[in-house]
Parts: structure tokens; C-alpha cells; sequence
């Protein structure tokens, strides 16, 4: 007889914890009783493990492939996964931190800058400065049923406000990656995971776009201009690659050959942007102009849950485009954000008081 | 444990997500200062959104 089990989609959770040693699991002593940090997410994605298949139709076996003729390797592979929730104080340090790779830390401030050299070119080994270069991840449907992996980080994150979605919360998207894909280690990433211990519930504060007030942009010669915003998002990707291989054929470490940050800004056509001179969009595309921009989202001190300073610098990519609706005429800046002298290409700040290390 | 809100701050707690009640919740918007457990009240503090509040030494009447 067919069983009659369901899974609801909301069955599943999935957690992370910063690891003390790169790809190593927390807990490897069978059931898993790490404390888990549930991420507030609706829908959780499963795992997909990438590895080598190679299926192939030999000489002498006629017109049809052979069972016996498959090749199936999980040595050298690696373990994606999506994910797509609302931003909280931890987990947005914590995906700032596994996707930039750069651990600023101050007595509940969290500040993850992108300039070109403050940022890891590589990890692996043991963690000793704090930072968590990676996290275990549990995938969790029910006993025996789990999915540990181990080694993660975020090969990209979008991080994204929009007054007319979410009801202005800030949203993040990104992806997972790991380069322990070889799961028959005990130490290691495996399948049929029971995770027994005490998982701690998602947070319960959010990030607002429309309390950020300060917002403001460079316009040819005028500096910090205070824009009218209808929506932003910035997009950070570190090109991670799995390096090597140990005994296992799990990776020996991370590469990350370049930190790619690109964006999008909607704000208003008015008197401080438009295409007159002197505060012509326009113009600053033409002369590939450098502009300072900041949306700080609270009083712009750091000091509490839910505060979010975002300080870029930024060149349009592209002739800025314009967004029609019942609310007039928006500018559509699209972006990518560059080291300028010594201004960060990308500096995020928030609170949170926990140290990495905890994540 | 005697707390007052930060009211620059205060306004974003998302009340169903804190261990306060609302009556004392209430009275820290309204910035009265209000006694809290512990384990409330250090959630709050870790938070940001309130500070402690201490109590005032009170004045001995010097003897005539």
C-alpha cells in the first residue's frame, strides 16, 4: 500500500552555524545537536548536489547505453543552494560576511566593506580571527532525513528595498556554496542527518526602506543630493571556486578572484535630478562620473536593531533609463559600485550584539 | 531592572517579536521609565532600544 505521509513545505527549516574549522561539521558524534540558527525564510530550497556524471555509450554496445558504463564521482564536486527571505539583523551580517569575506566588528556594530584589499582572496584551514569564513548547514525535512553541509558560503547576495513590496522591508536573495561535496565523511557533509538540538528561532526585527532618512546621491558637481526612492538593490558577487583537494576529494580552499558588486537605483525626475545643467543624470553618465551614494535606513548612528547604513560609490552602467507610473517620472540608475581613492567601493554597517564567531 | 526607551530607536521594535508586554511596551513609547524583568529587559538593552535607568542615591538630611 502507498504511504500517505505528507511533507508540508513548511515542514521544512534549514539553519546555519558558523564553523570554528573550514569544512569541518560541528557536531560530526551522529545525530547533529548543534544549535542551529533557523533563517526565516518562507519556502526553504533543497541542496543540489553538483557533481561528476558521465553517462556514456561504449563501443561494442550496441545502440543503447550500458548500466555498468556510467561513471558517477562526488570527488571535486560542490553543493549549491537558493535562498530568499526578508533581512534580519543577523542574518544580514552573517550573509554580508560569507559573501564579503570581511569581518569588521565593534561592540554590536557589524561592518562588512568592499575596497579591494580588506576582503579574503582565499580561505581554508582553521578560523582564528573570529570572522566565520564559512558556516554548517542543515537541511532539515525530519529525522534521519536531514541534509548537512559543510564549507558554506554565499557565492552572491542581493540585498533589495522597495517601497511598493514587502511592505518596504528589505529583502535578500542569494545563493549557497560549498566545495564538500564528497559525503560519505563522518566529518564532513552527509545525508540521512537527524539534527536534535536546540534550534534557535529566527529573529523577530526587520530592516524598513522607509525609515531610511537619509538618502542621498551625487549629482554632477552637487554632492549629496536627497533623492525621493521607489526602490534599491545591490548585487555582490564574490566568483567563488573550490581550490584543490584532500584525501576526501573535498576542496583545501576557496578562491575569490573577484568581488562584483552592480545595482539599481529608482528615485524621482525633480528639480535635484533631472536633465538640466548641473543636475543632468545624464551628464553624469556621459562623463563616467563617480558619485558618493548613502541610504542610511534609521537616525544614521548604529546602535540598534533594524539600522542600516549603505555608503557606495557608484558609476552608471548605463544611459539611466526612466520608470513611468501614476507617481510621475523616476530615473532607473543602474550601477556598479568601485573603489574611489580611499572611499570603499561598498561599505554596509548594522547592529546586531553578537559577535560573528556566535553566528 | 529600571529601563526608559531610546525613542529614536524605540519606534521600530516590532511588538509580537519582543518577550514586553504591552502595557510596559505602552509606557516606553510613551518615555516613562519602567521595571522590567531581567531576561525582558536585557533583550531590549541588547537590542539598543532602551537604556538602563539608575536609580538616584538618596540624600541623607544631615542632623541639625
Amino acid at each position: 500500500m502507498a504511504d500517505t505521509r505528507v511533507l508540508p513545505v513548511s515542514g521544512v527549516k534549514y539553519g546555519l552555524k558558523a564553523e570554528t574549522s573550514f569544512g569541518v561539521a560541528l557536531d560530526s558524534s551522529g545525530a547533529d545537536g548543534t544549535a542551529y540558527h533557523t533563517q526565516p525564510v518562507v519556502q526553504v530550497e533543497k541542496p543540489t548536489f553538483n557533481i561528476l556524471r558521465e553517462s556514456r555509450l561504449l563501443s561494442g554496445r550496441g545502440s543503447i547505453k550500458n548500466a555498468e558504463d556510467t561513471i558517477t564521482n562526488t570527488r571535486g564536486g560542490t553543493i549549491t543552494m537558493p535562498f530568499d527571505m526578508v533581512a534580519t539583523p543577523r542574518t544580514l551580517a552573517q550573509h554580508l560576511l560569507l559573501v564579503g569575506q570581511e569581518s569588521g566588528y565593534s561592540s554590536g556594530v557589524h561592518e562588512t566593506e568592499f575596497d579591494g584589499s580588506s576582503n579574503a582572496d582565499s580561505i581554508g584551514g582553521s578560523i582564528s580571527s573570529g570572522m566565520p569564513h564559512s558556516a554548517n548547514l542543515a537541511y532539515y525535512p525530519a529525522a534521519g532525513e536531514g541534509i548537512k553541509l559543510c564549507g558554506v558560503v554565499c557565492s552572491d547576495l542581493s540585498i533589495s528595498g522597495d517601497v511598493g513590496a514587502n511592505n518596504g522591508l528589505i529583502s535578500m536573495s542569494g545563493n549557497y556554496f560549498s566545495g564538500f561535496s564528497t559525503k560519505d565523511i563522518a566529518t564532513s557533509s552527509c545525508l540521512e542527518q537527524t539534527f536534535d538540538g536546540t534550534w534557535v528561532a529566527g529573529e523577530t526585527q526587520h530592516f524598513n526602506v522607509m525609515d531610511a532618512d537619509v538618502r542621498t546621491l551625487d549629482v554632477e558637481g552637487n554632492a549629496t543630493q536627497t533623492f525621493i526612492m521607489k526602490s534599491f538593490s545591490f548585487n555582490i558577487a564574490n566568483g567563488v571556486n573550490r581550490v584543490g583537494f584532500d584525501t576526501n576529494g573535498n576542496a583545501e580552499l576557496y578562491a575569490f578572484p573577484e568581488y562584483v558588486i552592480t545595482g539599481s537605483l529608482v528615485i524621482k525626475y525633480d528639480d535635484l535630478f533631472d536633465y538640466s545643467a548641473g543636475t543632468n543624470v545624464i551628464q553624469d553618465f556621459l562623463d563616467g562620473d563617480t558619485m558618493s551614494l548613502a541610504i542610511k535606513i534609521g537616525d544614521g548612528t548604529i546602535s540598534s536593531e533594524g539600522e542600516l547604513n549603505i555608503l557606495a560609490e557608484i558609476q552608471y552602467t548605463g544611459d539611466p533609463s526612466q520608470d513611468l507610473s501614476e507617481s510621475g517620472v523616476f530615473h532607473s540608475l543602474e550601477f556598479e559600485c568601485v573603489q574611489n581613492g580611499s572611499t570603499e567601493a561598498l561599505k554596509i554597517s548594522t547592529f546586531k550584539n553578537e559577535a560573528p564567531d556566535a553566528f | 531592572m529600571k529601563v526608559k526607551a531610546r525613542l529614536n530607536k524605540f519606534y521600530r521594535v516590532n511588538p509580537n517579536g519582543v518577550a514586553c508586554n504591552k502595557s510596559s511596551l505602552k509606557k516606553l513609547r510613551n518615555g516613562e521609565v519602567v521595571e522590567l524583568s531581567e531576561d525582558v529587559a536585557n533583550e531590549l538593552l541588547n537590542m539598543g532600544f532602551v537604556e538602563p535607568v539608575k536609580n538616584k542615591p538618596k540624600k541623607k538630611k544631615e542632623s541639625k
